[in-house]
């Protein structure tokens, strides 16, 4: 796993250029950025598990965080890359940003729209 | 419009709630969606959303108005005219209602009652039934499935969001229908007609779709062709 800080620093940035573009909202950038937070926490105690359903169960923290009875849908599978094809894919149903377990074990950012290729955004872990 | 339900409503089990739910997410498979509405559908459509307003307000902080105080237009117009009138809400920095007063209510409605998600997982599903469950569990978290009927819709870019307006509004129904899932869940015995969401989800079933412009301003959309 890369180093926390310095994944947790390119989040950041990536996450800003993403509300800039207009292409994520700033609470979903908040909650990804509050749910990375709290996925290193998690992996600095026992059991210390890394894994897509612990950051999940981070997302899902982040979400109730920041939005009374806030929801996490399942976005079906991710479609259109070779790094995802296939892999579930769990996030918002309105946006359609969500969390992806990579292939190659990263978790990454992703927008799964219905019938669209899905769009990696950024990294969430390596 | 009609789509093709994602789950199979008579499958789904949820405890006490079980029977509720069921009709609530029929109804939802059971919407034609985006057409203009039946003769008397406009009155009754108006008196769900006054129904759905005032069963949400004992819930809700102050930031939510009284219904006395709510200026509620009703529009009639065709998919540009909704597009346009959606667009007020969608851009970034709009007033976003879904993420307050409703959800604020639900949760207040289920700390009230004791609700806690947990009391959920045991009715979660293996997802080897991808039709006949709401919700899976994930280490500790419900990750919910998509209730709302699937839609043959085009892309459409007119708006700069890619997405048909039409889809986008039935992803907001489908939250509405899960949180009144939970609400029903935790009230089990009460009557649909006490669950603020079953009956916003009627006033849709009516062909009233609201778009809550401002705290105080509301525009209750029908179409008319």
């Amino acid at each position: 796993m890369q180093r926390g800080h310095e994944l947790r620093a390119a989040l950041h940035d990536d996450l800003r250029e993403l509300v800039e573009g207009r292409r994520m909202s700033a609470r979903d950038a908040r909650i990804l950025a509050a749910a990375r937070r709290r996925f290193e926490s998690s992996a600095s105690e026992p059991p210390r598990v890394l894994s897509f359903s612990s950051a999940i169960r981070a997302l899902a923290d982040a979400v109730a965080d920041e939005i009374p009875s806030g929801l996490l849908f399942d976005l079906g599978a991710a479609s259109g890359s070779s790094r995802v094809e296939g892999q579930w894919v769990v996030g918002s149903a309105i946006s359609h940003i969500g969390l992806v377990e990579c292939h190659d074990g990263a978790i990454a950012i992703v927008r799964a729209r219905p019938r669209c290729a899905t769009e990696l955004l950024a990294e969430f872990a390596l | 419009m009609r789509g093709t339900p994602r789950l199979d409503a008579w499958r789904i089990e949820l405890g006490a709630a079980t029977k509720p739910v069921r009709s609530m997410l029929a109804m939802l498979n059971e919407i034609d969606w985006f057409v203009p509405p039946d003769t008397g559908s406009i009155a009754a459509a108006v008196a769900l959303f006054d129904r759905y307003w005032a069963l949400l307000e004992p819930w809700a902080d102050d930031t939510m108005y009284p219904r006395r105080a709510l200026e509620l237009d009703v529009e009639f117009g065709g998919l540009d005219q909704f597009r346009a009138m959606c667009a007020n809400v969608r851009r970034p920095n709009a007033y976003d209602w879904r993420y307050g007063p409703p959800k604020l209510a639900e949760r207040i409605h289920g700390i009230v009652h004791g609700f806690d998600e947990q009391d959920l997982l045991p009715f979660a599903a293996p997802n080897i039934a991808p039709n006949a469950a709401l919700f899976i569990a994930l280490n500790g978290s419900c990750i919910w499935r998509t209730p709302a009927p699937e839609l043959r819709l085009p892309r459409d870019d007119t708006d700069g969001n890619a997405r048909d307006v039409r889809q986008w509004f039935l992803n907001n129904a489908s939250v509405d229908v899960m949180h009144g899932v939970r609400w029903q869940f935790v009230e089990p015995h009460a009557s649909l007609g006490c669950n603020p969401f079953a009956t916003l989800l009627e006033c849709y079933a009516r062909g009233g779709y609201p778009i809550i412009l401002a705290p105080a301003r509301v525009c209750l959309f029908f179409f008319d062709r």
